[in-house]
């Protein structure tokens, strides 16, 4: 059925919420500025107080209450600031399936940490951090709108490893075309496209490596199996040369990823 | 354990050439790189892609400027940055190519590993999966050439301050840039950058940038730079760089300015990469500056161990670590190299081209007591208008005998033009040389002739040719 919907495009995609549209939109775009994100975060209630709830937060570890966001901004900075709000205005839009909403979490904070893991390995490897974490971000992004689809197409739940595994097979496609639909950036769609094989990413294969690495990452972090042996042993890691020293110099930023996870989630 | 007659680590300008050169003496050849392609950092960080970027904002340039002058202004000369970077990466890739088709046609084993000394015949290379493997040699060529220097009041994060192995991985160009520096890189970047639209300012501790060339290159430089909209700021040290926390690099100059942009480009020279090589372990000796310390035939304090390239120090040119690479096998392996040449030329690859080659007028003067100049300028030559570019200036400098001692361009084509003078320079040619020579007309080489016959007529030569061709 999945299958069927997907090949006719007969699939209920969400709309991009506008707030989102404008924060990704300010991502890649050169002339963004800090008074227009924080004019924009300021526009959506949600956003605003996800972005306060997030930089109050004990991980973030604020010498004084922030109030308002534009100290929020001065105090995480105009990029952290810009990545929690994608990160929020996706969670608003996005992941709040009536039905699976244990799974559609998880798949957010999956997305979530695979952009903070793939913003590091970039900066190992000397690439585009900013389009590394927009990348790893939305790599999944189509597992929401699947896990919505099911929801609203059977009346009762599918166990677990069920969804795993429908996610697996579908969640690129359906992502692809929400990518598309969306008019994401042409990066992104490859990305969401090809991240589970990065090989096939013609010009894009070293940002895409990098979200496949990322992805991997996180799923060994979520599962308590991150180590140097684990990370060696990714296709991805080699194909982008990180060596051992390379690795345990990019394990080194696990707590600081762990931070931004679970200030990001609060 | 694999034993080979020679292993050169890095595949740079100067290891290249090395394994090349030692392959077709018949050696057998390892060259460990750790990179998964060949050609180093002036491949896949520097001189390639950097130049490959030049050459497309040159090319909007002049696009934009034709539009403007027919009516239709086209602001920006690069709407997509993405193509500009593809464009980039194709040049590379290409290069790329070509260089690992010569490799493997020369018979030599490329091993993508990180290498170290084990002792002054063993080596050991770590491969990305924490494999290791031992390779023993009789003769090695460490070729590991260099990396940005980062000084510890620049916090370079490569997300607000970049260096200059990391600049290029920006996705989209910024709306202001500092550059610090007032070098080659220096001044190559952040002319770019300008005519790519980008509101550049180039700080440097020094009242100019490019000291060490000639007064008209460093004002044809600047001239051109505050063209573009750039802004040179000199005599500034620095104090420190620091993220503002919400969307701005400080730049804190120790003056008490504060230069705000949204990047900064540190470009505050380049060190030497031998980290994790573990010279110690094999010998050879390195100096206060972390270069290895070679004698004239490219030999460490170890004899069978020789370097090349930018792991040894100045002057730090693609060019001149082919060389030094190629001289270094010849004399490992009892090949006569030739004569080494006494002039080398230099290009930067700056907007515009600068290049230079001999002796500046304060070395002639040193040298030989006084100097003869000529200086011809490109509006003053039928290829410039034809080629609209009309700033350039060919500086000529002779001894008081006529010899020709030195020739430093700006302008269009300067880094090949100035090979025309390297060939004068070789046979001593004096400025009658050039007068007396016919080239194509309408080119740039008319410049020579230009600024020899100022140089002839200041010496009075060409008045007493007339005077004895008159009886």
């Amino acid at each position: 059925m999945l299958a069927f919907a997907l090949d006719t495009r007969a699939f209920q995609l969400p709309p991009l919420p506008g707030v989102a549209a404008e924060v990704i939109a300010s991502s890649i775009d050169d002339q963004a500025d800090a008074t227009r994100l924080a004019d924009l975060i300021q526009t959506d209630q949600g956003l605003a107080s996800h972005v306060l709830r997030v930089v109050n937060s004990p991980s973030m570890r604020a010498a004084t209450e922030i109030v308002a966001l534009r100290q929020a901004i001065a105090r995480l900075g105009m990029t952290r600031i810009r990545e929690i709000a994608i990160a929020a205005s996706l969670a608003g839009a996005l992941f709040k399936p009536m039905r699976y909403k244990v799974e559609a979490l998880q798949a957010w904070k999956h997305g979530l940490c695979t952009g903070l893991w793939a913003k590091e390995i970039a900066r190992a490897g000397r690439k585009n951090t900013e389009m590394a974490y927009l990348c790893g971000l939305l790599h999944n992004i189509g597992s929401p709108v699947l896990l919505n689809a099911l929801g609203q197409a059977t009346s009762q739940s599918l166990p677990p490893c069920d969804i795993a595994s429908l996610l697996e097979e579908f969640g690129a496609q359906a992502g692809a075309l929400l990518a598309k639909e969306w008019k994401l950036p042409e990066m992104v769609v490859t990305t969401v496209r090809c991240v589970h094989a990065f090989e096939t990413a013609g010009a894009q294969t070293d940002a895409v490596a990098i979200v496949n690495a990322a992805q991997h990452m996180s799923a060994m972090m979520h599962r308590g199996e991150l180590s140097s042996e684990s990370v060696l042993g990714l296709e991805a890691i080699r194909y982008l040369n990180l060596y051992p020293d390379d690795i345990a110099a990019l394990l080194s930023f696990r707590d600081s990823v762990s931070g931004a996870l679970e200030a990001s989630t609060v | 354990m694999s034993a080979y007659d020679v292993i050169v680590v890095g595949s740079g300008p100067a290891g290249q050439k090395a394994a090349v050169q030692a392959a077709k003496a018949g050696r057998r050849v390892a060259l460990i790189e750790q990179l998964k392609e060949v050609g180093g950092a002036c491949v896949h960080q520097g001189t390639i892609p950097s130049k490959a970027l030049r050459e497309r904002a040159v090319e909007r340039r002049r696009i934009a400027d034709r539009l403007r002058e027919m009516g239709m202004p086209w602001e920006s000369p690069v709407s997509d940055v993405a193509s500009l970077i593809g464009e980039m990466t194709e040049v590379i890739h290409n290069h790329d190519a070509y260089m690992a088709a010569q490799i493997k046609r020369n018979g030599i084993d490329v091993i993508h590993a990180r290498a170290s000394f084990l002792s002054d015949s063993l080596m050991q290379a770590r491969f990305t999966d924490g494999r290791a493997a031992e390779f023993s040699a009789a003769n090695f060529v460490i070729a590991t050439g260099s990396k940005p220097r980062k000084p510890d009041n620049v916090p370079i994060d490569h997300e607000s301050i970049y260096d200059s192995d990391s600049i290029l991985s920006l996705g989209y160009l910024p709306a202001s840039l500092v550059v610090l520096g007032g070098g080659v890189i220096a001044s190559e970047y952040a002319s770019i950058f300008a005519v790519l639209g980008v509101d550049v300012t180039m700080i440097d501790r020094s009242a100019a940038p490019l000291g060490f060339l000639e007064p008209e290159m460093i004002s044809g430089f600047l001239t051109a730079f505050a063209r573009y909209g750039g802004r040179f700021l000199g005599d500034a040290p620095l104090d420190r760089v620091a993220f503002d926390g919400i969307s701005e690099v400080h730049t804190h100059l120790k003056d008490g300015r504060v230069i705000k942009s949204d990047k900064l480009l540190c470009a505050l020279g380049r060190i030497s990469q031998i980290d994790g090589l573990h010279v110690e372990r094999a010998g050879v000796k390195v100096n206060e500056r972390q270069l290895v310390e070679v004698n004239a035939f490219g030999q460490t304090s170890v004899p069978h161990i020789y370097a090349a390239g930018d792991v040894i120090g100045p002057p730090s040119l693609a060019s001149a670590a082919m060389e030094q690479g190629r001289r270094a096998a010849c004399h490992m392996l009892g090949i006569d190299p030739g004569r080494q040449g006494d002039w080398m030329p230099s290009g930067i690859y700056s907007i515009p081209e600068i290049a230079s080659v001999g002796l500046t007028s304060e070395q002639t003067r040193a040298r030989y007591g006084s100097t003869v100049v000529g200086l011809a300028r490109f509006n003053e030559i039928a290829r410039g208008h034809i080629a609209r570019c009309l700033d350039g200036v060919l500086k000529m400098i002779a001894s008081p005998d006529g010899v020709v001692r030195g020739i430093h361009i700006i302008g269009d084509n300067a880094t090949d033009l100035v090979h025309i003078g390297q060939m004068g320079l070789i046979h001593s040619a004096t400025a009658e040389t050039y007068v007396e020579n016919v080239f194509n007309f309408p080119t740039f080489a008319e410049c020579y002739r230009v600024a020899a016959l100022q140089i002839t007529g200041q010496l009075g030569v060409a008045r007493a040719r007339i005077a004895a061709g008159a009886n």
